[in-house]
């Protein structure tokens, strides 16, 4: 069940669609649409910048493994660094802890698929809640 | 508590971490160090989001009066920054050492720093920001510590972190300190 899920997860559209209707749900305002798009734009472009920058290779590169190894470097992991940020976007209100378990969940689908390794989805977790709390830290001052 | 008190048990517990965190990561290893770290990064969380929706857990909110300095905008943020920090570092870097010589930094520079630094005589100012140079001297002398772990390289490390402690960025000390470190050990 969990390769289903890991597979299913791997698709670029499907993670996108996901990231929406996440976003929506917690979205009541047009303020609210905003901060999110802010926060996983920052996050996406960190996350883009970083894997250019370190260059570290996917574990997949060196075995084989269940699906078709990503060509893109591994450090950190994008899935996990946006579903984190969407996590602590909802730290104030009572679904956080579905947005927690979720990200943590597509965390392990990574490293269960062997696209990325445990650092590098701990690294992605990281930059979520970095971008997210630059962004609050700035709207805040 | 007044403003005085809450600074130094804030110091004492930023300083005092380092009995847990150094005995776990050359002990245990840094797989072991990351998932406790992360560990307890998921449960501040958690515990942030419980009080956040009005469900406040009677021990937290006690250490919290002890500890949150006044009109701070969000709650338990320098935790966060620490803990986000030291996840950056141990996840991108592969050898123990270099992590303990992070912690060097993080736990005995800057905890000390922040202490000493409050009674330094002499003070520069560098646009907003007000630093005395005995705290940076206490930095960079507790920071090459790190002399135990990486030799002789902790002096240009310690350098390297007390003139960017000593800037006026805009980034919290708790990121800022481990994340300059990673970037001095995959450049060095």
């Amino acid at each position: 069940m969990l390769l289903e899920f890991s597979k299913f997860l791997n698709s670029e559209i499907i993670t996108l669609l996901l990231v929406l209707l996440l976003s929506l749900i917690i979205s009541r305002k047009r303020e609210d649409l905003i901060k999110i798009a802010i926060v996983l734009i920052l996050t996406s472009l960190i996350v883009l910048a970083l894997k250019y920058i370190l260059k570290i290779e996917r574990p997949c590169v060196f075995k084989e493994a269940s699906i078709e190894c990503p060509k893109s470097y591994s450090y950190p992991s994008w899935h996990a660094a946006v579903f984190f940020s969407l996590a602590m976007l909802t730290l104030r209100m009572p679904i956080f802890a579905f947005y927690l378990f979720f990200s943590l969940l597509v965390g392990l689908s990574r490293i269960y698929l062997e696209v990325h390794t445990f650092e590098d989805v701990i690294g992605g977790y990281a930059i979520g809640a970095f971008c997210y709390l630059f962004i609050e830290n700035k709207k805040s001052e | 508590m007044n403003e005085e008190g809450i600074e130094i048990v804030r110091k004492i517990i930023h300083i005092g971490s380092a009995l847990v965190f150094f005995p776990i990561l050359i002990i245990g290893g840094r797989e072991l160090f990351l998932v406790f770290v992360f560990f307890i990064f998921v449960a501040f969380l958690i515990v942030l989001n419980l009080r956040e929706i009005g469900i406040k857990i009677a021990i937290v909110e006690n250490v919290r009066e002890m500890v949150e300095r006044k009109n701070v905008k969000i709650v338990g943020i320098g935790v966060l920054w620490f803990l986000i920090g030291i996840l950056i570092a141990s996840s991108l870097l592969k050898d123990v050492k270099e992590i303990a010589a992070i912690l060097c930094a993080l736990i005995l520079g800057d905890g000390t720093a922040s202490v000493i630094g409050k009674y330094g005589k002499f003070k520069i100012r560098i646009k907003n920001s007000e630093k005395s140079v005995e705290g940076a001297l206490a930095f960079f002398i507790f920071s090459s510590v790190s002399l135990i772990f990486i030799g002789e390289r902790a002096l240009i490390f310690s350098l390297f972190l007390t003139l960017i402690e000593f800037l006026p960025l805009k980034f919290d000390d708790n990121f800022l300190i481990p994340v300059a470190g990673t970037i001095f050990f995959l450049i060095f």
